[in-house]
């Protein structure tokens, strides 16, 4: 499966095209603001003015993506997200209580499930294929991909647009800070969306050559299944891109991208635009990190509290 | 072609019953599970009949089994959805630990819409009162749709499962998992797929539902002139899914397949259907076509009928677009249950293989003045010895998304 055009919206300038350089922001305590495009470039002013900042992200990233690949229609919209869209369930949620379940406005329900943005996606294109939308915590956009996969196995002429998004509110941050989640890295929020077909084009970033899913059996074993893949494929990454400090296998260069763009859960999306970058020649440059001088595969590990893996492994196409 | 996909378990909690033998003696009886609200702590108790479990937290944690959690920690969704998926994988005789020993591949695909909105609305008045120290953090945890799944999931089968995913396409999610799940069997990526979905009554649901006027004051008339909307319900209900291999490695007696599936978008709006029904026209023809059946193959339809004016409308347009050379049966369960919206794709798949196992049909509820005016297309009473070998089963959901499931006997 190729990546065939991505796009990525966080709190570096990642939407631009070309040569980046990766602030070090894991000193800030405060939340990242995004380096948000302009949206009237991509999409109707007045549909932008009521979406909520993570359907503008999906919407806008996914828009982008379609234009570098040139395609007017996708074979299926795929999207992950742990949280869905915050903003307007907190806001339903507030005046619900306020109002004591009286009163209220249908806005922010209606906009407030969680496949609103890959349902936004659709009728914007007026796209009737397959339209799915993934909710597996960290492991979301990993299981979108999954999906995109699998469309591709069974019909290796579809093109699938993927993506992941989150959003952090007011409401989120504050119950996230009280679990303790943002002591070492500051809270984030963003959006990532790739074009990917069974073809090699002329614009194709990137190879995902698997996302793999397996169980560990207890949390943490990511080194441990990360070497079984090598021995098994006899495949060796250049590079580990990881959302924590787990330690990587012996002599393996690592490092938690999320010290560039905060912490949010499918903040693997903005790993793999990351990864795609790296792989097709784009010169990114990490504050405080340096990338080997040769990158040619990039595997993206990750795993979940019930020790359930998932490792996206990608490669110069 | 790949793998067939055989159902060799099915689980069903409801507002009509605690397991799938409850279920449907309720369906043959034409019991409803329709009524006041009595549990949930709404002002809207006496305004909106809805199809509630009788049963408490309380009540429901101790039938999990899940003595050592302290009281408002897990969602009602997780047990909902715990009961039912384990009654699945009961009812096949199969230990899950055990295939996981045998080297089975087990994915577990778990669809809901609110996750632990339950105890995510307790924790909300105390927290926006203060934000900082306001409301327990235990009602939190469960908040996000896959940390339901994962309770459930580390309770099923700890450590052992290859994938584990949650879908979330509001009312259609549990039919994208079953779709998921088949297609993931049919492709060689997993021997095993516990599929389905899990929704508990939540008061965010039901404002939310409210607020876009489609609640009925009454019971609901799905399918009927003078339907009014509809009434929201609870539950849960999944399919063990296994390979041609696994049935056979095990001996079981899976009598029916999932044979075809398809997910469409209507494209139309965020919450409304459209008018020529689109989206869900396309996902019964896409069904068909994966199923490599013809419309005329199809002896019955389990409606998405929720009893709202437009999806109604729009679902009989879709259905009388595709069936030209005359209707299935059609009927829809919604009357009893209510609609459990990303339950009810799970809960319809468990009741469309109960008719295909016991060759029989299950009713609607309260039809006088029929939508689909044809004598006989309506199933209005239990019927026994019918002739069944393919059921199509509907789900449509906002944001469009539209998905249809075939069932069919081995």
């Amino acid at each position: 499966m190729y990546i065939q055009a991505a796009s990525c919206i966080s709190a570096q300038a990642s939407f631009n095209k070309g040569a980046l350089t990766l602030k070090n922001i894991s000193a800030s305590k405060e939340r990242l603001p995004l380096v948000e495009p302009d949206y009237t470039k991509l999409v109707d002013p007045k549909l932008i003015r009521r979406m909520s900042r993570i359907i503008r992200m999906g919407v806008a990233t996914a828009m982008a993506a379609l234009q570098d690949a040139e395609l007017a229609m996708p074979d299926a919209i795929l999207m992950g997200t742990a949280y869905g869209c915050l903003d307007d369930t907190g806001s339903f949620l507030k005046k619900m209580v306020e109002n004591q379940e009286e009163m209220l406005t249908p806005t922010a329900f209606i906009q407030s499930t969680h496949n609103t943005v890959a349902a936004q996606i659709a009728l914007l294109l007026k796209c009737h294929a397959y339209n799915n939308t993934y909710v597996q915590r960290n492991l979301s956009f990993q299981s979108a991909l999954l999906d995109a996969l699998l469309l591709l196995q069974e019909n290796p002429a579809r093109r699938v647009l993927a993506g992941a998004a989150d959003e952090c509110t007011n409401y989120s941050e504050a119950v996230l800070r009280r679990f303790g989640v943002y002591k070492t890295l500051p809270p984030g929020e963003g959006a990532a969306c790739f074009v990917l077909g069974a073809e090699k084009t002329a614009g194709s970033l990137a190879r995902v050559s698997a996302v793999e899913w397996l169980a560990s059996g207890r949390p943490g074993a990511v080194a441990d299944a990360l070497q079984s893949i090598m021995e098994r494929t006899g495949e060796r990454p250049d590079l580990l891109l990881s959302a924590s400090d787990d330690p990587a296998p012996a002599g393996i260069s690592s490092v938690n991208y999320t010290r560039y763009i905060g912490q949010y859960p499918t903040s693997v999306g903005f790993a793999c635009w990351l990864a795609a970058a790296l792989l097709s020649g784009v010169p990114v440059k990490p504050e405080g990190f340096v990338f080997p001088a040769t990158v040619s595969r990039v595997w993206l590990p990750a795993t979940d509290e019930n020790g359930q893996l998932a490792i996206i492994r990608l490669e110069a196409c | 072609m790949g793998n067939k996909v055989h159902i060799a378990g099915t689980g069903v909690i409801s507002a009509i019953g605690m397991n799938l033998a409850q279920n449907l003696s309720s369906l043959a009886a034409g019991r409803t599970g329709i009524g006041a609200i009595r549990r949930l702590p709404t002002v809207h108790q006496a305004d909106f009949p809805s199809g509630e479990i009788a049963l408490s937290n309380e009540e429901l944690q101790e039938k999990c089994g899940w003595h050592s959690y302290p009281k408002n920690s897990i969602s009602r969704t997780a047990m909902l959805g715990f009961l039912a998926a384990k009654e699945a994988v009961d009812a096949a005789g199969l230990s899950l630990p055990d295939m996981a020993g045998d080297r089975l591949r087990c994915g577990f695909i778990s669809a809901t819409s609110v996750g632990g909105m339950d105890l995510t609305e307790d924790f909300f008045p105390a927290f926006i009162q203060n934000p900082a120290t306001g409301g327990s953090l235990r009602q939190v945890r469960q908040h996000e749709c896959g940390a339901v799944t994962n309770h459930i999931a580390n309770a099923l089968n700890p450590g052992n499962w290859t994938y584990t995913t949650t879908i979330s396409t509001a009312c259609s999610s549990a039919a994208n998992a079953i779709m998921l799940g088949a297609r993931m069997i049919k492709a060689g990526i997993l021997d095993v797929a516990l599929a389905g979905g899990a929704d508990a009554l939540s008061r965010f649901t039901l404002n939310g539902f409210n607020t876009l006027m489609i609640l009925d004051h009454e019971p609901c008339q799905p399918f009927d002139r003078q339907r009014r909307g509809l009434n929201l319900g609870e539950g849960a209900g999944y399919l063990l899914l296994v390979s041609d291999t696994v049935k056979e490695q095990y001996g079981l007696s899976a009598k029916v397949r999932v044979t075809g599936y398809a997910n469409a978008n209507d494209a139309h709006h965020q919450t409304a259907s459209s008018p020529d029904g689109a989206g869900s026209y396309l996902a019964m023809k896409d069904a068909l076509a994966i199923s490599g059946l013809q419309p005329a193959d199809i002896q019955y339809i389990n409606l998405h009928g929720t009893g709202t004016q437009n999806n109604d409308a729009s679902e009989s347009t879709a259905i009388r677009r595709l069936f030209t050379e005359g209707l299935p049966r059609l009927s829809t369960t919604k009357g009893f249950t209510g609609h459990t919206l990303a339950a009810c794709g799970g809960i319809e798949a468990a009741y469309s293989v109960a008719s295909l196992e016991r060759q029989c049909l299950y009713p609607g509820l309260r039809i006088t003045q029929p939508v689909i005016e044809e004598p006989g297309v309506m199933v209005s009473s239990f019927e026994e010895g019918v002739s069944l070998k393919n059921i199509l089963s509907n789900s449509f959901g906002f944001g469009g998304n539209c998905s249809s499931l075939i069932f069919s006997v081995s």
